[in-house]
């Protein structure tokens, strides 16, 4: 098991080079550079302060000398490397000068919060749906239930979001619209953090409730078809219990794995309700740094999800492998 | 009792909700009474913040930032009339009203009034923890702040700005003209401001600008007094109002950021960006002062209890960040916004919801540049006119726009300047035909048509309407949407149109910078990738009449050149005026006191009167 894991992690490590270089390497070569940027910015804001075609260009060439992109893109990526070696920084944000892992961090919290209430709610709603699904095949109840899971996976999430909130928040005025939680009220509530939570953890869960219900339910049909399950209804177990205690364990397995992947699905969906619902997560953060071409920003991004959904494929590994005798022995 | 096999998934799933929680302390940062550290960043960075400013831009060029007033400076007399109250020279009391919740519509990074960003919402909080010494009010007249008066000598080279006697800082401190010139240390600073280009017109700027060490004086403006500001100018210049009314041009605390660090004024740009003053400032001189910043959230002030103008109403102000205008068009009708910056189409809904709503013109327009250089058909004068006759401007403000924007026929806004008996280009497809035709134009050329902000519907849509409106008469013209476009087309002079919203225009003097002859040797294509004139126009009567209307101080005198120069520019339509957008407010019924403006980043100009009722 120590071998296994050791070389797991190995894959894991090397895979995270990877992912680091590719980011970085990928942002350097886009057309438009921080530079060009601002330039741009300063161009079409009213003519860049007086500035004339001869100062352009020594701006440009100052910043790229100070932004360190002067340098070719691999003696980048090895400086960059140095700095997180030696001082363990990612990098300054271009934006406001402040340490980008710190940038990143502060909202790594809001959204694991998001994504981990999500995936209880996936679990709650997807799981007993799909196993209700396999119990009434080609019944109503079937029917319903897949009609209700197809239906979350079709329709777009931020249009789920929006309706959600003209309807709680606007209509109703159950739940809050945005945030995470009361900005006037004197301290943070943990129960107004949770109202804050409910509206954008259930859209974001109900959207991944569609694939496990229906991997649960063709999960449990295909392990029903099994020789010893057909042998134990044969000698009179009941449907639900011979679904409940042999088939459900044995589909569950290949959940474990399924809902490892979840989590890169997770983060994306994350991102758009973080944009509609204005939840202070990673997604908005991202997505800014890209608009603004805040290198280090994203560089620290790229590392902390990457770090998130690589330990989330080793954990679900790690799961796997407890579960299943099998796998510990191999 | 959990099974084994279910255990690993229950887990995962707690501990991923653990983790968050146990993490989940919302980031704040540090809350106004803290004092924050004084050393600049000593740790190496892998790179440093783009920050740099540019070298000084020569003297000659009028400021592009500016937004000049709109009443030219009179002699020795007060620039504009302005409440002319004395600051409170107590403590007042904190606003008793309830909070205030507004909208933050860009991202917001730093209180530094010079950085590179500058958006709308960077500007809004400038407002509320800093003050200026003058700003424009809604319809373009200046309106005195911490001045008392803004005058030009007679020959407009020399120009006083008088404090308001009583001036305090939020810890009590007094705000004097020391607070003033040091904040022009900053401004003139190309390592520090992005606006340093503005100044080169002062006495002894460009040579302060090359020195090392930027805590000496600058020769050029000078404090007589505790109250006076001088600025000596080496050209007379009677659109200096222009620059100092700039939207960055907020006034610092002198005494506090030089105990936090005494070589402030030397700082590198990407040292002085990282004090943590500049995202959690501990005093200012604006109506409502830093609190705290839960990123990604909100940001939340509390009033100042040294305001100038006496005890505000607010107990707080919250300012959430909300890019999204339908999210804050929700948010408005469920209760968790107090003012937003809708759309449009929402204006109707929310006043029949019974929200107060306005919709204000946008000082700025929206403008397409057309390429006058040899590299394109709009080289040709009449290739331009054609554009003007044969885009339906007006039809696209009352259709596309619902009429909520103003087609503008020419860029010298100012209402003092004659418009009577001026070019006006409407529509006329014929017309564009036999111009177009008059200049041989090529029609199996497709013209590039570039714009970098996809996100800019209107602006966008104007663009398609023209498009089909000129394949009517066999133009074919071809619509590029992205930075990545625009950026190379700019380069290389590789488009022929390119659509960008321009600057406001308060004063004439401000149309010369994007339309004055290109300064330094003509590349050999004819075409300026840089620099301010996106256009390549080149007229030198247009320029002298230019320059001689900014050295005039007689506002009547200035006119009359300006008109001149106003038909010149309309003979030649360098560019294509289009129309100014329409700037949607909404707000609840409980506010009162909000004046809306069609400049985004102004309406909180007017923060310190809005209160709310219950």
């Amino acid at each position: 098991m120590g071998r296994w894991l050791a070389r797991r992690l190995i894959v894991a490590f090397i895979t995270f080079i990877g992912i680091t270089m590719m980011v970085f390497v990928l942002m350097r070569l886009a057309p438009v550079d921080p530079v060009d940027l601002l330039v741009l910015k300063l161009q079409t804001q009213g003519g860049g302060g007086g500035l004339t075609a001869a100062d352009i260009e020594k701006l440009r060439i100052r910043l790229r000398q100070e932004l360190g992109l002067s340098e070719p893109i691999f003696i980048q990526y090895l400086l960059w490397l140095r700095e997180v070696i030696s001082h363990g920084s990612l990098g300054y944000s271009f934006a406001n000068g402040r340490a980008s892992l710190e940038v990143v961090f502060e909202r790594v919290p809001p959204t694991f919060i998001l994504m981990g209430t999500a995936f209880v709610i996936e679990l709650v709603v997807g799981v007993p749906l799909g196993i209700l699904a396999a119990l009434r095949r080609n019944r109503m109840t079937d029917y319903v239930v897949s009609a209700f899971g197809l239906s979350v996976i079709a329709v777009p999430t931020f249009f789920l979001a929006l309706a959600s909130i003209y309807v709680f928040s606007v209509q109703l005025r159950v739940l809050p619209p945005g945030g995470m939680f009361d900005p006037t009220a004197s301290h943070v509530d943990p129960v107004d953090v949770l109202r804050h939570l409910l509206l954008p953890a259930t859209i974001l869960g109900l959207a991944g409730v569609g694939p496990i219900l229906r991997y649960v339910r063709a999960a449990i049909l295909e392990t029903m078809s099994k020789d010893y399950l057909i042998t134990a209804r044969a000698k009179g177990l009941g449907a639900s219990q011979t679904v409940l205690r042999h088939a459900f364990p044995n589909a569950l397995l290949p959940l474990i794995t399924v809902m490892g992947l979840q989590v890169g699905g997770l983060l994306a969906g994350a991102f758009v309700i973080e944009q509609v619902m204005t939840w202070p997560g990673l997604g908005k953060l991202a997505l800014d740094a890209i608009r603004a071409r805040d290198y280090p920003v994203i560089q620290a991004f790229a590392v902390v999800t990457a770090v998130m959904v690589l330990t989330g494929n080793v954990l679900a590994d790690l799961a796997y492998a407890y579960a299943d005798p099998r796998i510990r022995m191999e | 009792m959990i099974r084994s096999h279910l255990r690993p998934i229950v887990v995962l799933a707690i501990a991923s909700i653990l983790v968050g929680a146990c993490s989940s302390t919302p980031a704040t940062q540090a809350p106004a009474t803290a004092a924050p550290s004084a050393a600049p960043a000593t740790a190496a960075p892998t790179a440093a913040p783009a920050t740099a400013a540019p070298t000084a831009a020569p003297a000659t060029a009028a400021p592009a930032t500016a937004a000049p007033a709109t009443a030219a400076p009179a002699t020795a007399a007060p620039a504009t009339a302005a409440p002319a109250t004395a600051a409170p020279t107590t403590s007042a009391a904190a606003g008793g009203g309830g909070p205030l919740t507004v909208q933050l519509f860009d991202a917001v990074d730093s209180f530094f009034p010079w950085g590179p960003i500058g958006t709308y919402s960077d500007t809004l909080l400038f407002h509320l923890q800093w003050e200026q010494l003058a700003a424009y009010g809604p319809d373009g007249d200046p309106q005195m702040r911490l001045a008392e008066s803004i005058t030009a000598s007679a020959d407009a080279k020399t120009w006083t700005v008088k404090l308001k006697p009583g001036l305090l800082w939020s810890d009590g401190t007094p705000l004097t003209s020391k607070d003033v010139i040091f904040t022009w240390k900053i401004n003139a600073n190309p390592g520090q401001s992005y606006n340093s280009g503005l100044w080169t017109g002062v006495v002894g700027v460009p040579d302060w600008q090359k020195g090392t060490d930027h805590s000496k004086d600058i020769p050029g403006i000078t404090a007589p007094d505790d109250l006076t500001i001088v600025f000596q100018l080496t050209e007379p210049n009677a659109a200096f109002l222009g620059p100092l009314l700039n939207f960055r041009n907020h006034i610092l605390p002198s005494a506090q950021l030089l105990a936090l660090n005494p070589n402030h004024l030397n700082l590198s740009q990407k040292d002085n960006w990282a004090l943590p003053f500049w995202t959690a400032p501990t005093v200012g001189a604006g109506p409502y002062l830093f609190e705290k910043w839960e990123t990604g959230q909100f940001l939340s002030f509390l009033p100042n209890p040294h305001y100038r103008t006496g005890p505000l109403p607010a107990s707080r102000i919250v300012a959430k960040l909300i890019f999204d205008r339908s999210v804050a068009a929700a948010q408005l009708q469920s209760g968790d916004l107090d003012v937003a910056l809708i759309n449009l189409d929402d204006e109707d809904g929310l006043a029949a919801a019974g929200f107060q709503t306005a919709v204000k013109i946008s000082p700025p327009p929206e403008m397409t540049v057309l390429n006058n250089s040899p590299l394109s058909p709009f080289h040709d004068v009449r290739v331009r006119q054609a554009f003007m006759y044969g885009c339906d401007r007006q039809g696209f403000v009352d259709g596309y726009l619902k009429g909520k924007a103003q087609k503008v026929d020419t860029y010298f806004f100012p209402d003092w300047v004659p418009k009577d008996g001026i070019k006006v280009y409407n529509f006329d497809l014929q017309k564009a035909k036999q111009l177009l035709d008059e200049a041989k134009f090529d029609y199996s050329r497709t013209l590039i048509w570039v714009s970098y902000d996809k996100d800019d519907k209107p602006m966008q849509a104007s663009a398609e309407d023209c498009q089909s409106k000129m394949k009517s008469i066999g133009v074919k013209i071809q619509i590029e949407n992205s930075l990545e476009t625009e950026t190379k087309r700019r380069a290389d002079g590789s488009y022929d149109l390119d659509s960008y919203g321009y600057y406001t225009i308060y004063d004439p003097d401000n149309v010369s910078l994007p339309f004055t002859c290109n300064a330094g040797p003509k590349p050999a294509n004819g075409y300026y990738a840089e620099g301010p004139n996106q256009a390549n126009y080149c007229n030198p009567k247009f320029d002298e009449l230019m320059a001689r209307g900014r050295s005039i101080s007689d506002q009547a005198e200035r006119a009359k050149i300006y008109a001149e120069a106003q038909a010149i520019w309309l003979e030649d339509v360098p560019s294509m005026i289009q129309y100014r957008p329409a700037t949607p407010w909404a707000w609840s019924t409980k506010i009162q006191g909000i004046v809306p403006y069609g400049d985004q980043g102004e309406i909180f100009n007017t923060i310190a009167q809005w209160t709310k009722t219950n």
